[in-house]
């Protein structure tokens, strides 16, 4: 795939650059790939685990880019394997969310908080 | 040359629309990132800025590059001789080989710029640090570093020739390195002179020889002058040397170029003078007619003296060589103290008012050979000085500033050229859901579309199997995050030159020099090019 077609998709992918949140679980679930599109429905399959009680949310940090943040402080400790997974997962989706800013908001002139 | 430079970049030239550097739309700007990735590539085709390969090449292009290597491995005794090709032939590549064996690297025929590269630098340059733990592995000297041992003790006149092989003897060399260092200096080792750590690390600190000679006290009498004087001397060529001054240091080149008519007969050659054989009277016979001595004159007059004064302290050097090396150690204190954002700002001033010869730069850089890769930070110590003497700022781009901007530019498009070679694998993952680092049995790491992140651990999940995603994921996103860095901030300096009055090749120059001069940023390309490029 060219730099140019990836770039593309990856504009078309943006979403919202304001606030970023991050949720780990500690279960199974089951993420359906369409066989044609290889698209998933996760959000759907994240439903359907936490109703089905096969998942247990352990640490959430939500993350307004205005200043505010949440961070849910769990009432025993997680293993440290999930709080790893955790702290990787923020400072990924911060990489991500400053990767797009620094390609598209240096000439767009997007205004979001570094 | 110049038509080059007026017409490269022709593709972001077109994508980069018409004059004016206001906000545009993210599909123009996506077009300008992929014409930029096309016209760095053929740059590099052109050879205008060719990085080492991380692998071997099936060509090169770097002529400057490859016959600097083939001098390299000349002077260290892997070849029987210098051709001064600039292509990478069997005989060199076998060269090549024979060296990483030696050196404990990786046997692929390539100098690259992960290991084999830095490596020889090590070994050969004056200015780059030895990592002497690397080179005495396990308590054994590695034989590459013996014979860079025995170059450096031949380039200092202690011992009689190169080395021609790993076996060759430095001894009786060192042991003449450690009598002079006592003679000179009150700082000898208590242990005897060998090949120690100790002793090799004396030997290879070409900064803290040019300090120490700059406050030699001892008295020394004629027959101690004698012993000392081929060290003094040749220490004193590589700073010049390395300072730019037409010279080289001894072993780089055996032959001085002019010897007087009274001495062709074999009596005395200007080899001699550098080696022990030669006492000082019969350095005085000569010395006028021989390249030192005019680089000197040279050196003297650009310290501010008169011709008178120049001559006097060229032709009675011996006797002023404190004050040689201490104008030379400030200008090492210079450059030292400089910190990068003047180095930029006063770089790019300098090149913003000196468009028209730009091209000269690349002409000059092809001459240069091994010394565009050595002395750079002298020459940044030398830069400072000259604008401040210099009121009217009618320096010319020379050999020394061809080899600061060449430096300078080269060490951006390394990294830019690295960054659009990774960044479209990089940009393609981001922009898919499941991230990297998940692997079905022990960890998900899943983004959706509003950018927020979901971490599922598996109930039984192995923890080091999801530690080990959490590195690939940091390493993946850290090198998505400093790609887009790059990418976007050359791209806006890039189509701000080609808009203004650098267009073609001028722009790409001016838009590197000031990719490292914004300050903030210098130091997370730096940190994040280390980190992210290292782990990957």
């Amino acid at each position: 795939m060219s730099l140019e077609k990836a770039l593309t998709e990856l504009k078309n992918a943006v979403g919202d650059l304001t606030s970023l949140e991050v949720q780990t679980y500690v279960g199974e679930i089951d993420v359906v790939i369409d066989g044609i599109t290889g698209s998933t429905d996760f959000e759907k399959s994240l439903q359907q685990a936490k109703q089905a009680g096969k998942i247990q949310l352990q640490l959430v940090t939500k993350i307004n880019f205005d200043g505010d943040g949440i961070v849910l402080v769990p009432s025993s400790a997680p293993a440290d394997y999930v709080q790893q997974a955790h702290d990787t997962a923020l400072q990924a989706g911060n990489d991500v969310r400053q990767g797009l800013i620094s390609l598209f908001s240096d000439v767009i002139g997007l205004k979001a908080s570094k | 040359m110049n038509d080059d430079f007026q017409k490269g970049m022709p593709r972001f030239a077109a994508a980069a629309g018409p004059a004016g550097t206001g906000p545009v739309s993210a599909d123009q700007l996506i077009a300008m990132v992929g014409a930029a990735a096309s016209d760095v590539s053929k740059t590099e085709e052109k050879g205008f800025f060719v990085p080492l390969p991380q692998s071997e090449p099936s060509v090169s292009k770097d002529v400057s590059r490859i016959k600097t290597i083939r001098n390299r491995l000349f002077i260290l005794g892997y070849l029987a001789q210098d051709t001064g090709r600039g292509s990478l032939d069997p005989v060199l590549s076998e060269a090549i080989r024979a060296f990483q064996e030696e050196a404990g690297l990786e046997t692929d025929g390539w100098v690259g710029e992960e290991e084999t590269w830095p490596a020889l630098q090590e070994l050969v340059s004056f200015e780059t640090p030895i990592d002497l733990a690397k080179w005495f592995s396990g308590g054994r000297l590695c034989p590459a570093l013996r014979r860079a041992v025995a170059l450096r003790l031949f380039v200092f006149g202690m011992l009689e020739k190169r080395p021609d092989s790993a076996d060759v003897a430095v001894e009786e060399g060192l042991k003449t390195f450690g009598e002079i260092w006592g003679l000179l200096f009150a700082d000898a080792p208590q242990t005897e002179p060998g090949l120690s750590p100790e002793w090799v690390s004396l030997l290879f600190d070409m900064d803290g020889i040019t300090q120490r000679l700059s406050r030699v006290s001892a008295e020394l009498g004629k027959e101690q002058m004698n012993r000392c004087h081929p060290f003094i001397l040749n220490a004193a060529k590589v700073e010049l040397w390395l300072m730019g001054y037409t010279v080289l240091p001894g072993g780089y080149d055996l032959v001085e170029k002019k010897i007087p008519d009274s001495e062709k007969n074999g009596e005395l050659t200007a080899a001699d003078v550098w080696m022990k054989s030669a006492t000082l009277s019969q350095y005085n016979k000569i010395k006028k007619n021989l390249l030192f001595y005019k680089a000197l004159h040279s050196f003297w007059l650009d310290q501010g003296e008169n011709d008178a004064g120049a001559d006097q302290k060229s032709v009675e050097f011996l006797e002023f060589f404190q004050e040689f090396f201490k104008a030379a150690a400030d200008g090492i204190q210079r450059a030292n103290a400089m910190d990068s954002a003047a180095r930029q700002v006063n770089l790019e001033t300098f090149i913003l008012e000196r468009k028209d010869q730009i091209p000269s730069i690349w002409e000059t850089v092809k001459r240069l050979g091994g010394r565009i890769w050595d002395g750079v930070r002298r020459i940044w110590g030398w830069f400072v000085r000259m604008l401040k003497r210099v009121k009217e700022r009618v320096l010319k781009i020379g050999t020394n500033l061809s080899r600061l901007i060449y430096d300078f530019a080269l060490g951006s498009f390394t990294v830019v050229s690295r960054v659009f070679d990774s960044l479209a694998t990089a940009v393609r993952w981001a922009a898919e859901p499941t991230l990297p680092g998940s692997d079905e049995a022990n960890i998900l790491f899943y983004r959706d579309s509003d950018n927020d992140m979901y971490a599922i651990a598996a109930a039984g999940a192995d923890p080091d199997r999801v530690l080990t995603g959490c590195t690939r994921l940091a390493a993946a996103t850290g090198k998505f995050a400093f790609g887009c860095l790059v990418v976007g901030t050359f791209v806006f300096l890039l189509r701000k030159a080609v808009n203004s009055a650098w267009k073609g090749y001028f722009g790409l120059v001016l838009a590197l020099v000031q990719l490292r001069s914004l300050k903030h940023r210098l130091q997370e390309l730096t940190e994040a090019y280390q980190t992210v490029y290292a782990a990957a």
